[in-house]
C-alpha cells in the first residue's frame, strides 16, 4: 500500500514521493525557462547575421555579440546544469521507490541556482556582461555576475551531493535490491562528471571573481582558460550523458517495456564507462591555439 | 529492463554477434582518429609552424610594436629582421607589413589588453591560427611560399569592435 506522503505511479507501479517530486518539477521548469529564453536568443543570433531587412526598423543592427552571449549561458550552463539536477533528483527517488535524501537541501540546491540564474540573466539581458560564455579574463564585466556564477555552481553542486547521499540512503534502507536500474546508473556517471564541472569551475569562476574585483590578481589568462574548460567541456559531457540516460528510460517508457527488453546493459554500462575515463583528457583539446602547451617546438 | 534496479545475472548479458562487430568497429574508428590526429606531426611537418613563447608586459611590447611599425611603414621587411604586431581593442598595430616571398621571418605578437585571435588567411584559405594573450609574446617562424595579400583576423572575442579587427601583411 502506498506510504503517507507517496503516490503510484499508475503506468509503471513506480512509488513517487511527492515532495520530491516538487522539487524534481521546479528544476525541470526552471530548465526548461532556460530552454526558451536560450531558444529565442538563438533565432536573433541567426538574424543578426543575416542581411535581415528588418534588423534596422527592430533597432536590432550590431546587436549579434548581446544575443550571442544570451543564447550561450542559457543553453550550455543553464538548460544542462537545471534539467541534470531535475534528473538525477527523479533517478535517484522515484526509480528506487525512495524519498530524497534532504528536501531541505533540496531546496538549498534551488534557491542558490534560482539567485544564481537570476543576477546572471538580468545582467545578461540588460546587455551589462557581454563577455560570451567563455568570459575569457582579461575581458570583465562587473563582479556580481561572477558571484552570480558561484552561486549557481554551488547550488549544482549541493544537488548533487543530495543525490549520492539519497542513492547511500536507498541502499542501506534495502529501498532496491541488486544493481541500480541502468537509467540510474547513467544519470549517476553524468553526477560524476557534474562533480567535475564544479571543481574546476569553482577555481575558475573564483578567480574572474577576484580578477574582476580589482584584487590586485594579475589576470593570469592561462590560470582561467585551463580551469574555466574543465568546467565548460565538462558541462557539455553532463548534458550527453544524460541525454543517454534519458534514451533508455524512453525506450522503456515509449514501448511499453517491450524493446528494453533488447538493450545490452552491459554494452551500456561500458560505454558510460568509457565517457566517465575520457572526460578529463578530453577538456585537453581547449588548450591549443595557444604558445604555451607547444613552446620550444 | 532500464528502469528498475536488476541483479547482476540478469543484465550481464554476453554480446551478441552483432553487438561485438559493432563494439569492435567503432574501437577501430576510435584508433584511426586518434593516430591520425597525433600521427599528422610527422606526416605534415610542413605546415607545423615552430613557436617559442616568453613573458614580457603589454606596456613594454607595445613600445616594441610601435617602434617597429614607425621603422618599417611601407617598407619591405628584410631577412632578419624581427617583426612585431601587437593587438588591441580594436586594432593590429602595425596594420600593414610588407614581408618577402620565401624568407623565414620571425614574427613576435602579442595583446595589450584582453586575449585576441591572430588568424592568418591567404587565397588557399587559413595559414595559421592562433591565440594572443597579454602578458605573454609568441614567436612564430613563418615562410610565406607564394606572394599575395593575406589577411590577419582577430578570431578572438575581444569586445564590440571585434569583427572590425583586421591587418594585412603583403608578400612580395
Amino acid at each position: 500500500m502506498t506510504e503517507a506522503g507517496f503516490r503510484r505511479c499508475m503506468a509503471t507501479g513506480l512509488l513517487v514521493h511527492l515532495a520530491s517530486q516538487r522539487l524534481i518539477v521546479f528544476n525541470f521548469l526552471m530548465g526548461i525557462i532556460s530552454l526558451i529564453i536560450g531558444g529565442i536568443a538563438a533565432i536573433f543570433v541567426g538574424l543578426t547575421r543575416s542581411s535581415f531587412v528588418l534588423l534596422e526598423q527592430l533597432g536590432l543592427q550590431n546587436t549579434y555579440y548581446y544575443w550571442l552571449n544570451l543564447h550561450g549561458y542559457n543553453m550550455l550552463i543553464f538548460w544542462i546544469l537545471w534539467f541534470e539536477v531535475a534528473l538525477i533528483y527523479f533517478v535517484a527517488t522515484i526509480l528506487l521507490n525512495a524519498p530524497l535524501y534532504s528536501i531541505r537541501l533540496g531546496w538549498l540546491s534551488f534557491i542558490l541556482m534560482l539567485i544564481g540564474w537570476l543576477i546572471m540573466n538580468v545582467m545578461n539581458i540588460a546587455g551589462d556582461s557581454i563577455v560570451l560564455f567563455t568570459a575569457y579574463i582579461p575581458l570583465s564585466v562587473p563582479p556580481i555576475f561572477y558571484l552570480g556564477y558561484l552561486f549557481f555552481v554551488l547550488g549544482v553542486a549541493i544537488a548533487v551531493i543530495n543525490f549520492f547521499l539519497t542513492l547511500y540512503k536507498a541502499r542501506i534502507e534495502g529501498k532496491y535490491a541488486g544493481h541500480l536500474p541502468l537509467v540510474t546508473w547513467g544519470a549517476g556517471i553524468a553526477a560524476i562528471i557534474g562533480l567535475v564541472v564544479v571543481a574546476y569551475g569553482a577555481f575558475a569562476i573564483i578567480y574572474a571573481l577576484l580578477f574582476s574585483s580589482n584584487y590586485g590578481l594579475s589576470g593570469d589568462v592561462m590560470f582561467y582558460r585551463w580551469f574555466f574548460w574543465g568546467l565548460g567541456h565538462s558541462a557539455q559531457y553532463v548534458n550527453v550523458t544524460a541525454m543517454v540516460a534519458v534514451w533508455y528510460a524512453l525506450i522503456a517508457l515509449g514501448t511499453g517495456f517491450v524493446a528494453a527488453k533488447f538493450i545490452n546493459e552491459r554494452y551500456a554500462r561500458i560505454a558510460f564507462a568509457l565517457y566517465t575515463l575520457f572526460v578529463v583528457p578530453g577538456i585537453g583539446h581547449s588548450y591549443f591555439g595557444g604558445s604555451w602547451i607547444l613552446s620550444d617546438l | 529492463m532500464t528502469l528498475f534496479p536488476r541483479s547482476l545475472e540478469e543484465w550481464y548479458k554476453p554480446f551478441t554477434k552483432e553487438e561485438k562487430t559493432w563494439f569492435i568497429l567503432a574501437f577501430i574508428l576510435a584508433i584511426i582518429l586518434a593516430a591520425t590526429t597525433l600521427s599528422w606531426f610527422f606526416i605534415d611537418p610542413y605546415h607545423q609552424v615552430p613557436a617559442k613563447s616568453y613573458a614580457i608586459s603589454p606596456n613594454e611590447f607595445d613600445k616594441l610594436a610601435a617602434t617597429f611599425a614607425s621603422s618599417y611603414k611601407d617598407k619591405i621587411i628584410p631577412e632578419g629582421v624581427d617583426v612585431y604586431i601587437i593587438a588591441h581593442q580594436f586594432y593590429f598595430n602595425p596594420s600593414k607589413i610588407i614581408l618577402k616571398k620565401g624568407v623565414t621571418y620571425r614574427i613576435h605578437v602579442s595583446s595589450a589588453d584582453v586575449l585576441h585571435g591572430l588568424s592568418i588567411i591567404g587565397e588557399d584559405g587559413t595559414v595559421y591560427n592562433l591565440m594572443i594573450m597579454p602578458g605573454m609574446a609568441y614567436v612564430i617562424h613563418i615562410i610565406f611560399d607564394k606572394t599575395g595579400i593575406y589577411e590577419i583576423l582577430c578570431n578572438e572575442y575581444c569586445g564590440s569592435g571585434h569583427h572590425l579587427m583586421s591587418a594585412t601583411i603583403e608578400v612580395v
